[in-house]
């Protein structure tokens, strides 16, 4: 925990329930946006990212700040204005969903459930990335939602060629067709990323598949971004 | 929906910010997809930065093969290493070449890293320590 400053460094508008100079700034910055993802506070406040965490969360305790868990983000924003002088037990009061910054940020650690050459292998595949993405975004935590192959192949085939404005070729849907039940749903199901129910040719997609992803998304911020594919 | 999916994964950056591949994911994924490639790619970027950075194909020929036979480089008999030599010189070095990793010469037999590689290597390394099955990238 950060050791909190004296309060003689404080400007004269600022809230005295702040008192790291360093919270001030954040919590100043934080209200100028109202909103934040936690990569961004790091950038913007250039400190380490276990104090800003510190920070925030004593920030959280007091009730100023609210802290969010997204699909893949942290969110920070502004607590309401109405609700500044509630008490630190009533901060949780959406039913508990708001956890402490170092338990979402830990979050972004969560190990991928597969050995490392594994990842790559299964990675190699243009097709089978846009398989992945698209499935994460189907994902529900403790859902049995599934998808058809068919509709799978259709999903993938249209946004492959939704920016050319181009009609789907029905060789074009079958190739992929054919290779989600030859190759990516078997080996997708081998690794644990989805369920595959092969009798009605059906896939749901496990926790497995979120932390994959994004892992991917990592992997495409470190690549060269002009010409990155998880923006297409 | 999936956009706004796709926005929230572009602004995750994770461990892997602060660098700086200069290649297309698509390459990058391509290159990264066979073991000895990424083997090759550790053994550059740990070899490199000294005055003499350029390494000899034998050298990496002999670190290839005792990675995969999982014997030591006194072990490797002349054909282990033959085999190692050919995989490299005509599939691994030119892709790597072609990526703009490394500089391969054919006639000399050298291998010069760039300095692309390193952001590469450090990569992996944050992959392999991001999984669960503890694995040498």
């Amino acid at each position: 925990m950060t050791a909190r400053e004296p309060t003689h460094t404080r400007s004269d508008n600022s809230d005295p329930r702040v008192q790291n100079p360093d919270a001030q700034a954040i919590y100043e910055y934080l209200k100028t946006v109202d909103q934040a993802t936690f990569e961004r506070l790091v950038a913007k406040a250039g400190l380490p990212e276990a104090q800003l965490r510190d920070i925030l969360d004593d920030l959280q305790a007091d009730g100023l700040v609210t802290v969010e868990t997204g699909f893949s983000t942290v969110t920070i924003s502004v607590a309401d204005d109405d609700e500044h002088h509630r008490d630190e037990d009533s901060v949780a009061t959406d039913g508990g969903a708001i956890h402490t910054v170092a338990d979402a940020v830990a979050g972004d650690a969560a190990a991928v459930n597969l050995a490392s050459g594994k990842v790559w292998e299964i990675l190699a595949s243009q097709r089978r990335r846009k398989t992945l993405r698209f499935l994460a975004t189907l994902y529900e935590p403790e859902s049995k939602t599934y998808i058809g192959l068919r509709d799978l192949a259709t999903a993938l085939v249209q946004t492959a060629t939704a920016r050319r404005h181009q009609h789907v070729s029905a060789d074009e849907y079958h190739a992929v067709y054919v290779s989600l039940c030859q190759t990516h749903a078997p080996l997708l199901a081998e690794n644990g990323l989805v369920r595959y129910y092969e009798r009605p040719q059906k896939v749901r997609p496990t926790d497995d598949i979120v932390d994959l992803v994004r892992m991917m998304g990592w992997i495409d911020a470190a690549c060269d971004r002009d010409v990155t594919e998880g923006s297409a | 929906m999936i956009a706004e999916i796709l926005d929230a994964l572009a602004q995750d950056r994770g461990p892997a910010a602060n660098l700086d591949i200069d290649l297309s994911s698509e390459k990058l994924f391509e290159v990264v997809e066979n073991q000895h490639r990424r083997e090759v790619i550790g053994y550059l970027a740990a070899h490199g930065g000294c005055d003499e950075e350029a390494v000899q194909l034998d050298d990496l020929a002999m670190f290839i093969a005792a990675v995969s036979y999982g014997f030591r480089i006194g072990e490797l008999s002349h054909e282990h290493k033959w085999v190692a030599v050919a995989a490299l010189a005509q599939t691994h070095l030119p892709l790597l070449d072609e990526a703009g990793l490394i500089t391969f010469d054919e006639e000399a037999e050298r291998i010069e890293p760039s300095d692309k590689i390193d952001d590469v290597a450090a990569l992996l390394t944050i992959i392999a320590h991001s999984v669960s099955e503890g694995e040498q990238p």
